[in-house]
């Protein structure tokens, strides 16, 4: 197996795992309020977490960066965003996860988490990232978003 | 005996015989001198002898008296001598005394400066030891001094020792709390490096997406036209030569179609660019539809276009599509609210049956176009070789024109402009003709359409202006004036770059009045971008430059700019005028009047042109056409004859 495969099994099973995780986040039956509930409470945790080490202002060009990016997927997700606080940037990624069903919901969550990672990734390198990261992927819920958000 | 006894005799024995000398001495003297004076005084003469004798016995007693005297003195000399030597002796004693004491009193002195030296030696030794008493003391106060300083010194480096001791407490406790600060900063400077560091990559991240994106499109670009988005040129060049080289190891044949829109250049001057622009795309489209996804639909520049049909079976089946082409074209456009019709003019060239290469190719195809032109438009046409005769012809003009510009054989004509009432000269419009290599001369129908095609209009334009405006000039000099010249300036030259200043240039060149300068221009010209049109215009009529419209009628255009344009003169086409012969009555009779009577009444000057009979003459004088031109009066003529022309005219107006 050479280091290309190694790199796109690793991210396969990031992918994988982000999306098992945000939908166990999101509830038994889950509907697309709840898949937004649950992306913006782990961005907040994500945030939370890369703030004191990359700031505030670090955090949020990644964030956005991987919002233009999955915009190019699923262009309702990043529509018309092009700066502004972030704070609201966040309530209005939440509506909008909120306004699709379910499944796209899920899958453009998923789909955006997953791109930060492979950017952060790009940006620190394999191991920090795991090193930074891990408590997002490793404990079953994050705390409220509302909460973070205060 | 002693020294000082023999003193004491010595001066008793001195004192006692001085006294005994000096006593009878002088006793005998007073004696002596006192019988003498007594004797003189009582006898002289016995007397002389008594007292001679008596002087005799005073002599002789007085001798006497001398000798004992001298006896005594003779003892008293030997005692004298004894007395002097004992004196002597008491003198050498005495001498030898002095000497000892001198002596004494000598070593006395040697001792007394002896005792001197020891006492100024132990002076100068106590005033030393004082001194170094003294010095000793001072060096005392001053160890004292020292000891005193030293100690003061020792006090104070106890005190800056435990300064120093203070002040390095206060240092560690203020390098404790700046290390603390430190560490706090130095998290807090990191996050902000992390922070740049990321935004600083993201950026570049978007930065190189842009470049990339930029280059995608640079790309496209350079392929595509940029109105359509059909390839252009350049990428219909690639695709036609891997088109010949397939059909040449596949044994078939490649077709190109060209094409243009028919009247398109009106439908851009009368409505303007941006619904001609509009009018391509919609036409881009629709001939896209017409062809295979393996066809290049290709867009030259204006309203031209290409298409490439490779692997063609036979010509039939390019016919088939230019027939798709025609019909899909014919149906409206609709384009801003405009309902437009639009038809086509098509040639179709074969490789390798009409071009072994590409530019052979394309210039067959083009050569088909213009014959479908020519023969009605809205129509295709399949390339023959005797369409190239046509091509050839053009070609040989495009060439003459050129060597006609660089060896001076163009010239100009004028006809002249005639008042229909009186007869008299009003102006003359300058024709131009050009000298062909034969001699004769090649009137502006066989060239001028050429000319602009190729852009030399251009300089031609401009050499015209130049050289009617001499003329005149010089004309006028020579004292004839002959009103205006007018000359005709082409669309291509009048929104051509810098023409006003070419014509303020020509005009401060040759010291002409601008009043009598007329330009000529057709209603399709003025029509193009109005708004640099009016601008230039008005400048025009602020130099005192006259404009004209000339075949006024023929156009494609709105009545509205003969009152948004500073207009001065309407010249009635030909055309017009030619039908006011038809003995059937046609609409020129209606058409010449109508624009004689619009052009009355906004006050514009209306000139006919071509008038050849005198019917069409009393017919513009019935109805007021104040001015014309024709062979009526007279063709266009060189600038000698014209000359002679006008004077003539002149002189008899109704001639």
């Amino acid at each position: 197996m050479d280091q290309t495969t190694v790199a796109t099994s690793n991210r396969d099973l990031r992918q994988e795992g982000i999306c098992v995780i945000l939908t166990q986040r999101a509830g038994s039956v889950p509907d697309a309020s709840a898949v937004a509930e649950a992306t913006t409470s782990t961005w907040c945790q994500i945030a939370a977490l890369l703030t004191p080490v990359l700031g505030t202002r670090g955090v949020d060009v990644i964030f956005r960066r991987a919002l233009y990016l999955t915009g190019k997927a699923f262009p309702w997700l990043a529509s018309g965003e092009k700066g502004g606080d972030s704070a609201a940037l966040l309530i209005r990624l939440k509506a909008r996860l909120a306004g699709q069903s379910a499944d796209t919901a899920a899958e453009a969550a998923c789909a955006l988490l997953v791109t930060f990672m492979e950017l952060l990734t790009t940006l620190l390198g394999e191991s920090l990232t795991e090193h930074l990261m891990g408590p997002v992927w490793t404990s079953p819920s994050p705390p409220s978003a509302r909460g973070l958000e205060r | 005996m002693s020294k000082k006894r023999r003193q004491e005799r010595k001066f008793a024995i001195g004192r006692g015989h001085e006294a005994r000398q000096s006593a009878p001495a002088e006793e005998l003297t007073v004696k002596t001198v006192a019988e003498g004076e007594a004797d003189r005084q009582t006898n002289p003469g016995r007397d002389e002898d008594a007292d001679q004798r008596k002087q005799a016995a005073d002599l002789r007693q007085g001798t006497d008296e001398r000798r004992e005297a001298a006896g005594h003195l003779r003892q008293g000399s030997a005692d004298q001598r004894e007395i002097i030597a004992d004196q002597r002796e008491d003198i050498a004693d005495l001498r030898q005394d002095t000497a000892d004491q001198r002596e004494d009193i000598a070593d006395l002195r040697e001792e007394a400066a002896d005792l001197r030296q020891d006492t100024a030696d132990q002076r100068e030794d106590i005033a030393d030891l004082r001194e170094e008493a003294a010095d000793l003391h001072q060096e005392t106060a001053d160890l004292r001094q020292a000891t005193e300083d030293l100690r003061q010194e020792t006090a104070d480096q106890r005190q800056v020792t435990a300064d120093l001791r203070q002040e390095t407490a206060d240092q560690r406790e203020e390098a404790a709390t700046v290390k603390a600060t430190i560490a706090a900063s130095a998290q807090a400077q990191l996050r902000e490096v992390n922070e740049r560091l990321i935004i600083a990559t993201i950026h570049a991240q978007k930065m190189t997406e842009a470049a990339e994106l930029a280059t995608e499109q640079m790309s496209h670009m350079a392929q595509h036209d940029y109105l359509t988005g059909l390839p252009n040129r350049a990428l219909l060049t690639d695709r036609l030569k891997q088109a010949m080289v397939l059909a040449q190891r596949h044994g078939k044949k490649v077709a190109l179609i060209y094409l243009d829109l028919d009247h398109f250049k009106h439908i851009n001057d009368s409505l303007g660019h941006g619904v001609g622009d509009l009018l391509l795309q919609s036409a881009a489209k629709r001939l896209q539809t017409c062809v295979r996804l393996s066809d290049t639909v290709s867009r030259q520049g204006g309203d031209e276009f290409v298409v490439l049909l490779p692997e063609v079976e036979a010509v039939q089946d390019v016919v088939v599509t230019a027939k798709k082409l025609i019909e899909a074209m014919d149906r409206p456009h609709l384009v801003s609210g405009h309902r437009l019709r639009v038809t086509i003019s098509i040639g179709i060239s074969i490789y390798p049956d009409d071009g072994q290469e590409i530019e052979a190719l394309v210039r067959s195809a083009d050569t088909a176009m213009y014959h479908a032109k020519k023969i009605g438009r809205n129509n295709y046409q399949v390339f023959t070789p005797e369409m190239n005769v046509r091509a050839v012809a053009r070609q040989a003009i495009e060439q003459s024109l050129q060597r006609a510009l660089e060896q001076h054989r163009f010239v100009l004509h004028y006809q002249p402009k005639v008042n229909l009432e009186t007869g008299a000269v009003t102006g003359a419009e300058a024709l131009i003709r050009m000298q062909a290599d034969a001699g004769q001369l090649v009137y502006p129908a066989h060239f001028i359409g050429i000319a602009e095609e190729c852009g030399l209009i251009l300089p031609i334009g401009r050499w015209v202006l130049q050289e009617a405006c001499r003329q005149t000039q010089a004309w006028l000099q020579a004292g004839l004036d002959i009103g205006q010249i007018a000359v005709n300036v082409s669309s291509r030259e009048f929104h051509g770059k810098d023409f006003l200043a070419s014509v303020i240039a020509v005009l401060n060149a040759t010291g002409l009045d601008p009043r009598h300068l007329e330009l000529e221009l057709t209603e399709s010209g003025l029509m193009q971008d109005t708004e640099p049109t009016t601008a230039i215009l008005h400048a025009l009529k602020r130099l005192g430059v006259q404009v004209a419209i000339d075949d006024f009628g023929t156009g494609y255009s709105s009545l509205s700019y003969l009152l948004r344009f500073p207009i001065d003169t309407l010249k009635i086409d030909q055309s017009f005028v030619q039908d006011l012969d038809d003995p059937t009555g046609s609409s020129g009779e209606a058409i010449v009047s109508a624009v004689i009577a619009m052009g009355t009444s906004l006050k514009k000057r209306v000139v006919a042109e071509g008038i050849e009979t005198q019917q069409q003459l009393t017919f513009l004088q019935s109805h007021q056409c104040a001015e014309g031109q024709g062979y009526y009066f007279s063709r266009p003529v060189p600038a000698d004859e014209f000359a002679l022309l006008a004077t003539g005219l002149h002189q008899s107006p109704n001639g």
